[in-house]
């Protein structure tokens, strides 16, 4: 697939509100749109960076993986670290459990959404903010561990992308 | 001395749900037989007592997230029948524009990412991708195309909002009637590559007589409005919906089931194709026979099959119906606002999975009072399970404990049930724990 007619970059959050701390990809989104609104800016986007709450929709989003050159995606990911903790990684360096003979569209996650972007050889250069979640069970709002580092969560973001070279860093 | 066989399927896969499949054999004699929906009970109807008509179709299409369309079209529908809210031809073509977009998004789905696996022996769409590539990317084109469609009608296909009882909030532009026209247009070749990919499948060779329900509407392969049809008993009014499901409850399901003049009966795209053949497109009719499928198909497995003769059809119903608008000229119409009176009103509208029926009843206010929902999948339970216990005495002696697995997994997934929604974590492990 060429890259070219293909859009810059867009940051991804997935996850579920309605599960506490999976919902940090969503609130991610809200606040780095929020922030394009304000004056004084505390975190700056490349003009071409493009942000989208993708919710649970797992399959619906190749969609958007197809459109552009690079994706980061937000989300809540089991790492068996610290809640709170943030790593950036990209799909080579992990495992990802995939479910495979457990595919429905209610089981079609991030895993499954990358594993088929590869496999359709989108021309993409992917990486993952993932987030220790303490916290999935029912209910609204993040843990304390989680809204601790969200600063810090939003320079990790807005920086990989380098501003003058606009790659990802 | 019999063979003795016990299968304890714990959470079927690639079915939108949580369902498991138990089957007990003992010295040849089949002692248990069932599918056992375990999930909580949802209780929506009673959460729509008390709350506003304009509020019934944002409420329920929550009930899911793959459905959300159908129940917002059979919502709208009850309130608009018990209001006495006709269609406009407009309306209707909208609605039904809309409906075919979901059947674009959930048939495609159903029989190239969840069905079409079993055939080809790959344990899910993933294998295919190497396989069968330009079949991938095409269910994934042909699937935006309903998506696609669902927003130009309604804002959006998941959980639409331009959509409300007695019209829409918004209308499509002629450029984008013009652009969805030709990607139909475009959509018809990629379709026929995967008729030709489900033509090279084997499919089970089962068979037994049931009863098929869907709606019917004489000359038109209903989906938005008409009568119940039988196959066994003929027309009803959608009105006496409740004289054919006649819903009960089992112990091993927490979903209801239905009978009408069986034990048990189907709905879905093998009820409509044996109920509606005669008015499928004649594209549709020569798929159907280039297959060697013919109505009356007793045989659950070419459901599959059915939705995919189906979207052939849809393609055409699309096409002539963008045709029609464009040529007509779109008309702005305010939605009709109802006259509030103590009323009940039935929609029955034809979505992807079968013959979908709500019910309202409304004060002299406009709130319900009371809701009925009877969803395809639980009108389908009594019939897979049917058809589970005339394939596994048969099976005994012929196939392997694994085979029989195997195709009872099969069987389920071909009436393409929803049982319903959850939450998505991703789980990984590091290969080399060195970043930060």
């Amino acid at each position: 697939m060429t890259t070219r007619n293909k859009k810059e970059t867009l940051i991804l959050g997935v996850g579920n509100p309605l599960r506490r701390d999976d919902g940090i990809g969503p609130e991610v989104i809200r606040l780095l749109t929020e922030e394009k609104t304000k004056k004084n800016r505390m975190y700056e986007l490349p003009y071409d960076v493009d942000l989208l709450d993708g919710g649970t929709d797992g399959l619906g989003l190749i969609e958007y993986l197809k459109e552009y050159k690079k994706v980061i995606i937000i989300d809540a990911v089991e790492m068996k670290l610290a809640p709170g903790t943030v790593k950036v990684f990209t799909p080579e360096e992990a495992v990802m459990t995939i479910k495979a003979d457990a595919l429905s569209t209610h089981g079609f996650g991030i895993a499954e959404l990358i594993k088929l972007a590869k496999g359709l050889d989108f021309n993409l250069e992917l990486v993952i903010v993932g987030i220790q979640p303490e916290d999935v069970s029912y209910g609204e709002g993040l843990s304390k561990a989680v809204e601790l580092v969200i600063n810090d969560l939003l320079g990790t973001i807005t920086n990989i992308i380098h501003p003058e070279t606009n790659k990802i860093q | 001395m019999g063979e003795t066989i016990k299968i304890d399927v714990n959470h079927i896969t690639r079915v939108e749900g949580h369902g498991d499949i138990k089957i007990d054999v003992e010295n040849g004699v089949v002692k248990e037989c069932k599918l056992e929906i375990v999930e909580a009970p949802r209780f929506f109807e009673a959460m729509l007592k008390g709350r506003h008509y304009s509020e019934a179709a944002i409420i329920t299409s929550r009930i899911c997230g793959i459905c959300s369309v159908g129940h917002q079209l059979a919502s709208v529908r009850a309130t608009e029948d018990a209001f006495g809210i006709e269609l406009t031809k407009q309306n209707r073509q909208l609605k039904t524009l809309l409906d075919m977009g979901q059947y674009f998004e959930s048939h495609v789905l159903h029989v190239y990412f969840l069905a079409v696996p079993d055939f080809v022996g790959a344990q899910s769409v993933f294998p295919l991708i190497s396989t069968h590539k330009d079949v991938v990317l095409s269910a994934l084109k042909l699937k935006k195309l309903g998506h696609d469609i669902g927003d130009m009608i309604a804002g959006r296909l998941v959980h639409p909002i331009g959509i409300i009882p007695g019209g829409f909030t918004k209308m499509p532009t002629v450029e984008k009637l013009e652009e969805i026209l030709q990607r139909i247009k475009d959509a018809r070749g990629e379709l026929l590559n995967g008729v030709a990919l489900i033509k090279t499948l084997t499919l089970p060779d089962f068979t037994r007589e049931t009863e098929y329900i869907s709606m019917y509407r004489k000359g038109e392969y209903a989906f938005i409005d008409g009568n119940i049809f039988s196959s066994d008993k003929g027309e009803v009014s959608y009105k006496d919906y409740r004289k054919v499901t006649n819903e009960y409850l089992v112990p091993h399901s927490t979903a209801k089931r239905a009978k009408f003049s069986r034990n048990s009966y189907m709905v879905g795209a093998l009820a409509r194709f044996n109920n509606n053949y005669e008015w499928l497109s004649d594209t549709a009719k020569t798929v159907a026979e280039d297959i060697g499928i013919k109505p009356i198909c007793y045989n659950p497995y070419l459901n599959t099959v059915a939705q995919m003769i189906e979207l052939v059809h849809i393609i055409d119903e699309c096409e002539s119906i963008i045709k029609d608008m464009l040529s007509s000229g779109l008309k702005v119409e305010a939605p009709v606002k109802p006259v509030l009176k103590k009323c009940t009103g039935v929609g029955a509208v034809e979505v992807p999975r079968g013959i979908l029926f709500h019910e309202y009843t409304f004060d002299e206010k406009g709130y319900i009072t009371e809701a009925n929902c009877v969803i395809p999948t639980g009108q389908n339970l009594q019939n897979i399970e049917d058809d589970m216990k005339a394939i596994v005495p048969a099976a005994l002696g012929n196939r392997t404990r694994e085979e029989l697995t195997l195709d009872m997994e099969m069987l389920v997934r071909a009436y393409d049930p929803c049982i319903s929604c959850s939450c998505h974590l991703l789980d990984v492990e590091f290969i080399n724990d060195n970043k930060k």
